[in-house]
C-alpha cells in the first residue's frame, strides 16, 4: 500500500496507469448511477422499476408509463430517496476526506477519526442526549455532533502549532490524546445514561441513515459539497506534499495554507456526515486503498474516485442494511464494519506479499 | 404530566360513553387527531400496546410490533429495536394505523420516524409515554385505543376489573412498609439499580413497599451504596435473576449478602415487561403484595 505512494513507478506503468485511471473515472459513475438506481428501487416496500420511474417522471408532466399507488410515490419522495441522496453524499465526503488525510499525513493509516473528529461529535451527540439538551428541538444531535467535532477540530489545530506552523506529526500525537480524552468524556455520559439514553447513544454510534428526511439532507448537503468539490482543487499541492514538506514548498506549493485548508475541508465534510448519519466506520479508510489500488497516486484522480466510490458503496451498504432484515432494519456502520474489515485485512494481506517480493 | 394525563384520562372516558360510530377521531398525546374507521391492519409498537389490543380482544387485526411486543403470544413479525425503528419496514407491513407511544418516539431517531410516517400517508396514534402515570395511564392508553376499536364497553370493563384488583392489593399490603431496591441485572458484575420513576416505582408503591433508591433515573450498582441503603427486599426481573445465576448468584453479587434482603433470602422476581406500565400491573403488584405480607408479617 505505501509503496504505491513512496516509489517512482517505470514510465510504463505511468502510461498503463494514466489509461486505467481514465477508464475508472468514466466507468465509477456509471456503477454509482447503477447503484443508485437499483437502491431507490429496492426496499421493503415494493415498488417497481416501471412504477419508480413513472413517479419520478409524474412532476414532469409525463403520463405515467405504471400505474402506482399514492403510497408508493410517498415512499418513494419522502424516504427512499431523500436516503439515498443522504447516502451518497455521506459516503462520498468520508471517502475523500480519508483520502486527503492519507495524503496529508503520508500515511495510509490515517482516516478522519484521526483528527477527533468523529470521537468529538460522539462526545456532543452523547452530552446531548444524557444531559438533555435540547437547544435546536429536533436538530439539537446532529447539530450537537457537528459542534463537536469542529471543537476536536480546532483543539487539535491549536495543539499542532509550532512556532506559527502546523506540524503534521504533532497533529496526530494530539489526534490520538483528544481521541482518548473524548472517549473517556463519552465513556462518562454512557455510565450517566439512562437504560434509554444508552440505547439511543448505541444506536447513534453504529450510524444508519434511516432518520433521512429532506430537511436533513439539505442541512448537511451544502457542507458535504463544500468537501467533495473542493479537497479534488488541492490534488497538484497533495501530490506534491508525498515529496516531502520542504520538496513541496519549493516547488511553490503554500503548504502551510494547503495543510489549513485540508484539515478544515475534512472537518466540515465528516463532521456534517457523522451529524445527519452518525458514526460509520471503515468508508474513509477502505476506498481510499482501493482506489489507490486501481488509479494509482495521483490525487488528481484519486480524490474524485474515491468520492464516486465511497458514494457507491454507502448507497449499497444501506441497501443492504435495510433489506437484510426486512422489515426491520440494521446500524449502517455495522454493514461496513463488516464488509470493511475483512477486506482491508486482505489488503493488508497483500500488502505485505508485495513487500516480500 | 400528571394534569394533563388526568384531562385525557377525563376526556377519553366521556368519549367513550358515546356508543362508538364507525368513524372514530382519537387525539394522541402529541395533540395529532387520528381517524379511524375500524383498523384492519395495525402496527402496534411497545409490548404494553400490544397487550391492551390483546385484552381488547383485537389482537387479529395486529400485523406489526417492536422487539418487546412479546406477550402475551411472541408470533407478530418485529420491525426491530423500539430506539430505532425503520420508517420504510413499518410501511411494507400496509398498516391503516401505526400506534406507538410517547416514550416510543422520544429517542432522537424515532422523532423523525413520526415525521417520515406521516409524510407516507401512514396514520400514526401517539399514546401518553408508558413509564409514567401508573394505572391511571394504562387506563388513559386503554380508552384510546377503545375508540380506537370503537369498543367502549370492553374497556370500561377492563377498568373496573383493575380497580377490584387495586382493591385487593391494598387488602393484602404489609402493615409495614418494606425499604425496597429494584435490581435490574445484566451480568454478576453488570447491575443497575432502577430509581423513583417509572414500572418499577410504580409496581414498589403499589405493592406497599418503599422505594429507596435515591435517585430517579437508572444508577450503576456500587457494592458499597447498597450495603449503605440496606435494603429489607430485592426485585429483579425473571431474565435478571437467570443472568446472575439464580438466587444463589444473587446472594454472590457483591455487597447483596450484607443486607437484610441478603440475610434473609428476600429476593422477589417479576415480569420482564414491568418498566412499561402495563395491563398487568395489579396483578403483578398483588402478587408482591401479598409475598411481602407473608415474609413481613403483621
Amino acid at each position: 500500500m505505501t509503496t504505491s505512494l513512496t516509489s517512482t513507478p517505470v514510465p510504463a506503468t505511468v502510461s498503463r496507469q494514466r489509461v486505467r485511471a481514465r477508464w475508472v473515472l468514466v466507468l465509477l459513475p456509471l456503477v454509482l448511477l447503477a447503484a443508485v438506481v437499483f437502491a431507490v428501487g429496492t426496499g421493503a416496500v415494493h415498488i417497481a422499476p416501471a412504477q419508480v420511474v413513472a413517479i419520478l417522471l409524474a412532476p414532469l408532466g409525463v403520463p405515467p408509463l405504471a400505474a402506482y399507488e399514492e403510497q408508493q410515490a410517498a415512499v418513494l419522495h419522502a424516504i427512499r430517496l431523500p436516503r439515498v441522496v443522504l447516502g451518497l453524499l455521506v459516503g462520498a465526503g468520508l471517502a475523500v476526506a480519508g483520502t486527503a488525510m492519507q495524503g496529508l499525513f503520508r500515511n495510509p493509516l490515517a482516516d478522519p477519526g484521526l483528527l477527533g473528529i468523529s470521537s468529538g461529535a460522539s462526545l456532543a451527540a452523547a452530552m446531548s442526549v444524557v444531559l438533555g439538551i435540547h437547544l435546536f428541538g429536533s436538530y439539537t444531535l446532529p447539530v450537537m455532533a457537528f459542534l463537536g467535532s469542529v471543537v476536536a477540530t480546532v483543539i487539535i489545530y491549536a495543539l499542532a502549532q509550532d512556532r506559527g506552523r502546523m506540524n503534521v506529526a504533532t497533529m496526530l500525537l494530539a489526534g490520538i490524546a483528544v481521541n482518548a480524552l473524548c472517549g473517556a468524556g463519552t465513556g462518562l455520559m454512557t455510565y450517566l445514561a439512562t437504560d434509554e439514553q444508552l440505547r439511543s447513544i448505541t444506536f447513534w454510534q453504529l450510524g444508519s441513515l434511516g432518520a433521512a428526511t429532506w430537511p436533513t439532507v439539505l442541512s448537511a448537503a451544502p457542507l458535504l459539497l463544500v468537501g467533495v468539490l473542493g479537497l479534488p482543487l488541492l490534488a497538484r499541492a497533495l501530490n506534491a506534499l508525498t515529496l516531502g514538506e520542504s520538496s513541496a514548498a519549493h516547488l511553490g506549493i503554500p503548504v502551510t495554507a494547503v495543510k489549513w485548508a485540508v484539515v478544515g475541508l475534512v472537518a466540515l465534510s465528516v463532521g456534517a456526515g457523522v451529524a445527519v448519519a452518525g458514526a460509520i466506520g471503515f468508508v474513509g479508510l477502505v476506498v481510499p486503498h482501493l482506489m489507490r489500488l486501481l488509479t494509482g497516486p495521483n490525487h488528481a484522480t484519486l480524490l474524485p474516485a474515491s468520492a464516486l466510490a465511497g458514494a457507491t458503496l454507502l448507497v449499497l451498504a444501506d441497501l443492504l442494511a435495510r433489506t437484510i432484515v426486512m422489515p426491520s432494519e440494521l446500524p449502517i456502520g455495522i454493514v461496513t464494519a463488516l464488509l470493511g474489515a475483512p477486506f482491508f485485512l486482505y489488503l493488508l494481506r497483500q500488502g505485505r506479499k508485495g513487500e516480500r517480493l | 404530566m400528571h394534569k394533563s394525563l388526568k384531562t385525557t384520562l377525563a376526556l377519553s372516558l366521556a368519549l367513550s360513553l358515546f356508543p362508538a360510530a364507525s368513524a372514530a377521531q382519537v387525539k394522541g398525546a402529541d395533540g395529532v387527531s387520528v381517524n379511524v374507521t375500524n383498523p384492519k391492519r395495525v402496527v402496534a409498537l411497545n409490548g404494553t400496546t400490544v397487550e391492551l389490543i390483546y385484552r381488547l380482544g383485537k389482537q387479529g387485526t395486529i400485523v406489526g410490533t417492536d422487539v418487546t411486543g412479546t406477550y402475551p403470544a411472541n408470533k407478530i413479525p418485529s420491525v426491530g429495536h423500539w430506539a430505532q425503528l425503520p420508517a420504510e419496514g413499518i410501511i411494507s407491513l400496509k398498516p391503516d394505523l401505526v400506534i406507538g407511544t410517547a416514550d416510543n418516539f422520544a429517542t432522537p431517531k424515532n422523532t423523525t420516524l413520526v415525521q417520515q410516517l406521516r409524510a407516507a400517508g401512514v396514520k400514526v396514534l401517539v399514546l401518553p409515554a408508558t413509564d409514567m402515570g401508573g394505572l391511571d395511564g394504562v387506563k388513559t392508553r386503554l380508552n384510546l385505543l377503545s375508540q380506537v376499536y370503537g369498543v367502549p364497553s370492553a374497556a370500561s370493563g377492563l377498568s373496573k376489573s383493575f380497580d377490584t384488583t387495586l382493591a385487593a392489593v391494598k387488602a393484602n399490603r404489609p402493615k409495614v412498609a418494606p425499604k425496597v431496591i429494584f435490581l435490574y441485572a445484566h451480568s454478576p458484575s453488570d447491575a443497575t439499580i432502577y430509581g423513583t420513576e417509572g414500572g418499577a416505582n410504580e409496581l414498589i408503591e403499589l405493592a406497599g413497599g418503599k422505594n429507596i433508591a435515591p435517585f430517579k433515573d437508572t444508577k450503576a450498582l456500587t457494592a458499597e451504596a447498597l450495603v449503605a441503603m440496606n435494603p429489607d427486599a430485592i426485585i429483579m426481573l425473571n431474565r435478571g435473576l437467570d443472568s446472575v445465576g439464580g438466587m444463589e448468584g444473587v446472594l454472590k453479587m457483591p455487597g447483596v449478602a450484607q443486607t437484610n434482603a441478603g440475610k434473609n433470602k428476600r429476593i422477589y422476581t417479576v415480569d420482564n415487561s414491568i418498566r412499561w406500565i402495563g395491563p398487568r400491573l395489579p396483578e403483578f403488584a398483588l402478587q408482591l403484595a401479598r409475598e411481602w405480607k407473608k415474609d413481613f408479617g403483621r
